[in-house]
């Protein structure tokens, strides 16, 4: 049976705190990261809005430029080359506000520069309808509106451009007043939680070191007052475990402990004949030939014989012990075919000791491990020719409740010493033979028996015989199916 | 009859031979199955005994190999693993039967007469058991070299004792095979059958044993005394 050793692996739980040191820093700061997001994003709309209020007051400013455009008298008002601006107080005051960059141009339709900065493009719009653009200057943007208007010069293109473009006072602000703030609250944040989730898990990492830190073989519990609440569930559940495979090794150790000094008894007597031909042996020559007595032989016969059914029934107890939680493999079993099999495999033991075997089998299915049964009936018909006396009978019965719909069942019956009440229950231990039984038994074959029953979620009833003596082993499985 | 016996271990080997040579057979003996596969091809055997285990392949190779030269003799495959995976690859790869090791000499021998006796009742048609041979093809009994008259339903019912042992048969089967004769054919009708058999085959030491709640399996009287030897 494979041995269950609790192997610390040491990546697994150093995986499991980061993964879930990681997983808790990504949810709080996308939370924060996306609070900033949406001020950024409540930032531009608001930049939007002051953008389109300056595009209309640069345009409420035009028709005050074109009043501002005066012609010396005496100049034809067609020419419209020498021209001045007298600049409306609106204008003076856009001028003077704005740090120098603003700045206001005059335009021939024909698109010649009459009054403006270089810089200013030439924008010739077709209609009435104002054009904005927005122009580069010395690093600075400048919002542009060029739009036609009659003034005391004739039709002029009149051009006004602003330098404190409000997008980029939004892009100043945003970076300053929003963008850097929320970077430095992201960078503390994620310091302060880093912290934070990290102290929050130590509990869960000193656990972690505490599991890593044992020896396979330290299975005893942890202590669970130095532990918070809250890992108080896993630490509980972790020393239900432990308990758990502590008693399944206790148990394995104590079975291997008692194969092994089982399995000495027949091998002593083995060794012990074949030592002294060996003996004897040693002092003769090569072609020489040893006498045997022949019940010499059939002792040697009945050691070896009794040492194979002790191996083959340890197999089989630790092929149950494997298969107790397993029910994948189970298969439709049919109880009388396995009962005709059983008693043809015990029909020569038993008319060797003129033991009366029979059947009364009623169809039964069951499902199960088919060969596990077969050992479990194997088991308790070896246990029956082997207590009954000779002349004696044993029966093998098997059927079904419910006209075949409910629980099936198997039974052995013999009319043999039988097993005292008081002493059941222990004789369904391993190795545990009633006092003063002879014979060669190891004291494993109810065990096994009962063992492979609870593989198949049910259990030995030992009683008494329909006449009141010899031993009735019945073992009745679910009817539901499994 | 000749048997091929394919062993690696010398103590198992050695305990074999013994035993089948006291049995009356004819052993030839090799630890490996390229060994085996040379005698094989040269020399004709009834019946073969592989070891699952053996150097230069193993014993379900061998089988395989066995089968697809064509050779149809009974193979026996002897294993230390009795894993349900394993028993169903050798049967399924040309072996007629398994024993897993240990075992007792008492069982490979019976074992081994139903495998010669199957075989040999594929070609020749006479079933045998002790003292007792029956010709199914002839119809003829006969018991110790003398004829035996038999009557049609006793017939059938040897016949079929004879052809399941030395596993019993089930009395429903001879109550189905009957019924081809009688038309409404009772238990106890069977038993009288039984019991008529009995008393002509009791004299050359065959005992027909009945067996409660199941049938009938056909044994030499002094099967107590071979059971325990």
């Amino acid at each position: 049976m494979p041995r269950v050793v609790p192997t610390p692996d040491p990546g697994a739980p150093r995986d499991l705190i980061g993964g879930l040191r990681r997983r808790l820093m990504v949810m709080l700061l996308a939370t924060i990261g996306a609070i900033g997001a949406a001020t950024v994003a409540f930032h531009y709309q608001g930049a939007g809005t002051a953008a389109l209020q300056q595009d209309q007051r640069l345009l409420r400013l035009v028709p005050m430029l074109a009043d501002s455009v005066v012609v010396p008298r005496g100049v034809a008002p067609t020419d419209g080359t020498d021209l001045t601006l007298l600049m409306a107080p609106p204008i003076q005051e856009f001028l003077a506000d704005r740090d120098g960059h603003t700045a206001v141009g005059v335009f021939s339709p024909q698109g010649e520069r009459l009054v403006g900065a270089d810089w200013l493009p030439v924008l010739l719009p077709t209609t009435e309808a104002p054009e904005f653009v927005s122009v580069v200057d010395a690093g600075v943007t400048h919002r542009v509106v060029a739009q036609r208007a009659v003034t005391e010069a004739g039709e002029l293109i009149l051009v006004l451009a602003d330098g404190s473009d409000a997008r980029q006072h939004w892009l100043r602000n945003v970076l300053l007043r929003v963008l850097l703030p929320n970077l430095a609250l992201f960078a503390v944040a994620a310091g302060v939680l880093g912290w934070g989730v990290t102290r929050a898990l130590q509990p869960l990492m000193d656990l972690r070191q505490a599991v890593e830190r044992r020896s396979p073989r330290d299975l005893s519990p942890i202590d669970e007052r130095q532990t918070p609440a809250e890992v108080r569930p896993l630490v509980n559940a972790l020393n239900r475990l432990f308990a758990r495979v502590n008693e399944q090794s206790d148990t394995q150790r104590r079975f291997v402990a008692d194969a092994a000094h089982q399995l000495r008894t027949p091998l002593a007597g083995l060794q012990a004949q074949v030592e002294a031909w060996a003996q004897a042996a040693r002092s003769m020559g090569a072609g020489d030939l040893l006498s045997l007595r022949a019940e010499q032989v059939l002792r040697l016969r009945d050691a070896t014989r009794n040492t194979t059914q002790l191996a083959n029934q340890l197999l089989a107890l630790s092929r149950a012990d494997a298969l107790r939680d397993d029910d994948a493999a189970r298969e439709t079993v049919d109880l009388a075919e396995l009962c005709e099999t059983v008693l043809a495999h015990f029909l020569d033991a038993a008319g060797a000791r003129r033991i009366d075997l029979g059947l009364e089998a009623a169809p039964a299915r069951v499902q199960g491990h088919a060969w596990l049964l077969r050992e479990l009936l194997i088991n308790l018909v070896d246990n029956a020719i082997k207590y009954t006396p000779v002349g004696g009978a044993v029966t093998l019965r098997c059927g079904q409740g419910d006209g075949g719909a409910g629980a099936a069942w198997i039974e052995v019956e013999d009319d043999g010493p039988g097993i005292a009440p008081a002493e059941r229950a222990r004789v369904l231990q391993r190795f545990y033979r009633v006092p003063g039984t002879g014979g060669s038994g190891h004291g494993l074959g109810l065990a096994i028996a009962d063992g492979i029953a609870r593989v198949h979620h049910t259990q030995l009833r030992l009683g008494s015989g329909a006449a009141g003596h010899g031993l009735c082993v019945r073992v009745v499985f679910d009817a539901v199916a499994h | 009859m000749r048997l091929l016996l394919v062993e690696d271990d010398v103590m198992v080997a050695s305990g074999i031979k013994l035993g089948l040579a006291d049995a009356g057979y004819t052993v030839d003996w090799v630890g490996s199955a390229e060994r085996a596969e040379q005698v094989l091809a040269r020399e004709g055997f009834d019946a073969a005994i592989l070891d699952i285990g053996l150097p230069g392949g193993d014993g379900l190779a061998l089988t395989r190999h066995i089968r697809a030269q064509g050779l149809a003799l009974p193979v026996l495959i002897l294993t230390a693993r009795d894993a349900l995976h394993d028993r169903v690859q050798g049967l399924d790869l040309g072996a007629d039967d398994y024993m897993v090791k240990p075992f007792e000499l008492p069982e490979l021998l019976a074992r081994l007469r139903a495998l010669l006796r199957r075989s040999q009742a594929a070609t020749s048609a006479v079933l045998g058991f002790g003292a007792l041979e029956m010709d199914t093809a002839h119809r003829r009994v006969t018991l110790a070299g003398q004829p035996l008259e038999l009557g049609p339903r006793e017939w059938t019912v040897l016949e079929y004792m004879l052809m399941q042992t030395p596993k019993p048969v089930a009395k429903d089967k001879l109550l189905a095979a009957l019924t081809g004769w009688d038309k409404e054919i009772t238990p106890n009708a069977i038993e009288v059958y039984v019991s008529r058999l009995r008393a002509k085959l009791e004299p050359a030491g065959i005992a027909v044993r009945a067996i409660r709640g199941f049938g009938y399996r056909l044994e030499c009287a002094d099967a107590a005394g071979r059971a325990d030897a």
